[in-house]
């Protein structure tokens, strides 16, 4: 398409010039302290820095998507296109690749830089939440002195790693003592410390000794401490998919500044990524929806799920939920367990329907304004 | 076939709220042909609908009534616009890029490859005196040498149509020429130039035909030499002469009962007093004194 190319290397070169790259580096700098500096915390490290470098993903993904096109029309430079055989759509497209790389980039740094820095202050908090029964994989647990094999699904990936299976303690109260189970298979810990025995909290009953709880609840759930060796594995699973889904939120950002202004753009986008990923999304309170899910088995039960996620929706809408990344993460999961089974809800192919959809409308928006 | 042709042109602008709601006209019932190879000079004061008149030319403003088309297609086709060559008034470019690569991203847009943009951005890169300042960024340019890689991207893609909104503004008077030196070479070579200017010895100097507008209708269209012409009026520059001969010449026109002004020693233009002084510091490589 006519005005691809030329787009693509026009943002490139803008961001690099205008010092979107610098800005980048020096966030990338920021979060890098931040988790190597950090507490040794439960939720501190990864956790903390992981959620700035999600904040700032989502910023510079819509300032990278909203203002370029909005900015030529002000300082009416828009005519060296729209005077020009280029099509809206090969514009646009051009538009939307130029913003979706330059945010993927700014994503796979700040996220990669997260990891990198919670490994330099000593080890990473790695988190991945999944449903329990399919195809399984290994996760390491850095910090043991062998494998441990979890079942956990290939498609598990998401906004960050998460490493996730269920665990429980056998008795409460059991000085340290806790059992990790995936699905209904109990999974040897090597290591008793503490925080075997305070697996993040929606996830675990202590002292629960229901086994359908266990089999009931659909995610799963393992905090592993990262050494050294698996840094730059953890490194890149934590970075991939930020970045991708930072690419759609820019595709976004180009289709909204095509019709609106820069600042008008960039107020949308946001407002859409709060709705539609972060509203029904507060941690904690989802305990209560997420049993009601996962207590309705089977298609005769998908009737139930929808009220539980719209419940969901609410509550969420109740609550401004800073912590981008991993409510991002919970919205997907959450929306993957209702959807469970279509093939659309992994965050590539959502991200992939975002730059279909940015291309489409953003060419729209193009194609309006160059004849008036 | 006329490369522009524009028939019962009209476009009107309507202000949208309340009563205060109203309609301005800014071209009425235009009609205009250009032919292949000429440069046409358009006219006008400020707001006689100029500018609107180009922006429909390119299909950027769609007409209130009436029919314009560009090369034989409707403005705005995208076979119009790959033939077409624009700069408007103002040199809006991306300041971040360099010069070399603004003409580069301007081939892009207009799918040249690679091979004939780099040759096409060196020879007018060359042509327009900007080859030494290539490498540098826009926001580094003066704003005569932004005119002229403005002017240069609106020649990079070999156009048959050139439309040029003020093009010499903001230029030095060397500039200038070498504008006007250039747009006659680019309309040899077959290119129809369209270009509006309100420096009237530009247009007067580099025009074959002009069309005047005025509050968005034509008032006047005409060969520039045919208009300027005074067929009423003649006059003469001799080498200077003596009081008994001059007496004689003024006796001789009174006697046959013929008007006449002066005589008075002819003025050189202010142009080429300046291009003589520059010529001359150039020459003795020294300043200028009064």
């Amino acid at each position: 398409m006519l005005g691809t190319a030329a787009a693509f290397r026009l943002r490139w070169l803008e961001a690099r010039r205008r010092g979107g790259l610098w800005l980048v580096l020096g966030t990338a700098l920021l979060v890098f302290w931040v988790a190597w500096r950090g507490g040794d915390s439960v939720g501190g490290r990864f956790g903390f820095a992981g959620d700035i470098a999600g904040l700032f993903t989502f910023a510079l993904a819509i300032f990278f998507g909203a203002f370029p096109l909005a900015v030529d029309r002000e300082r009416r430079r828009a005519y060296l296109a729209s005077a020009s055989p280029a099509s809206p759509l090969g514009w646009t497209f051009g538009n939307v690749l130029g913003a979706a790389a330059t945010a993927a980039l700014a994503g796979f740094f700040l996220h990669g830089a997260a990891a990198a820095g919670a490994a330099a202050g000593g080890g990473i908090e790695t988190f991945e939440m999944t449903r329990i029964g399919s195809a399984a994989r290994t996760l390491w647990l850095p910090d043991a002195p062998r494998r441990i094999r979890i079942e956990v699904p290939a498609d598990a990936h998401s906004l960050r790693a998460r490493p996730v299976v269920y665990a429980r303690v056998a008795e409460e109260g059991s000085s340290g003592r806790a059992s990790v189970f995936v699905g209904q298979d109990e999974v040897e810990i090597v290591h008793e410390r503490p925080w075997t025995t305070s697996i993040t909290p929606p996830f675990v009953e202590l002292g629960s000794a229901d086994p359908a709880f266990a089999v009931g609840v659909p995610l799963a759930s393992i905090r592993a401490l990262g050494a050294p060796r698996s840094f730059l594995a953890n490194a890149l699973r934590a970075a991939v998919a930020p970045a991708i889904v930072a690419a759609g939120v820019a595709a976004l950002a180009v289709a909204a500044a095509a019709h609106l202004t820069a600042g008008v753009a960039a107020l949308t986008v946001i407002v859409l990524v709060l709705l539609g990923a972060l509203k029904p999304f507060v941690l904690d309170s989802l305990a209560e929806e997420r049993g009601a899910i996962a207590a309705a088995p089977g298609a005769a039960a998908a009737a139930d799920r929808a009220p539980a996620a719209a419940r969901a929706f609410v509550k969420g809408a109740l609550f401004v939920v800073p912590d981008l990344t991993r409510a991002n993460l919970r919205a997907r999961v959450i929306a993957g367990e209702w959807l469970r089974g279509r093939a659309w809800r992994h965050p590539a192919v959502m991200t992939g329907i975002c730059l279909i959809l940015g291309t489409l409308l953003g060419a729209w928006g193009v194609h309006r304004r160059r004849t008036t | 076939m006329d490369v522009i042709a524009a028939q019962a042109l009209v476009k009107e602008f309507k202000t949208p709220w309340g009563a205060a709601a109203r309609t301005v006209r800014a071209v009425a019932a235009l009609d205009l042909a250009v032919p292949k190879g000429r440069i046409f000079g358009l006219l006008g004061p400020n707001g006689s609908g100029k500018t609107t008149t180009i922006l429909m030319i390119l299909g950027l403003l769609r007409p209130t009534a009436g029919r314009v088309s560009v090369l034989g297609v409707p403005a705005g086709h995208p076979e119009a616009r790959r033939f077409t060559g624009y700069l408007p008034e103002e040199t809006r470019l991306y300041e971040f890029l360099t010069g070399e690569e603004t003409l580069d991203f301007v081939g892009r847009l207009f799918g040249m490859k690679r091979a004939d943009r780099k040759r096409r951005t060196a020879e007018l890169l060359e042509r327009t005196g900007m080859w030494d300042a290539r490498k540098r960024t826009l926001a580094t340019y003066s704003k005569g040498m932004a005119r002229r890689i403005g002017l240069a991207q609106a020649l990079l893609s070999k156009p048959q149509l050139v439309v040029l909104d003020e093009p010499t503004s903001g230029l030095d008077p060397v500039g200038n020429r070498e504008v006007r030196d250039l747009l006659r070479d680019v309309a040899a070579g077959g290119t129809t130039i369209l270009l509006t200017s309100h420096i009237l010895g530009d247009v007067a100097e580099v025009c074959d035909r002009i069309a005047i507008l005025h509050a968005g209708r034509k008032v006047l269209e005409g060969d520039v030499k045919t208009l300027l012409a005074r067929t009423d009026r003649l006059a003469w520059e001799t080498d200077v002469l003596g009081d008994d001969e001059r007496a004689g010449l003024v006796a001789y026109l009174r006697e046959h009962s013929i008007s006449f002004e002066g005589p008075s020693a002819p003025r050189t233009t202010l142009e080429r007093l300046f291009f003589e002084t520059l010529e001359s510091d150039a020459g003795h490589g020294g300043g200028v004194s009064t």
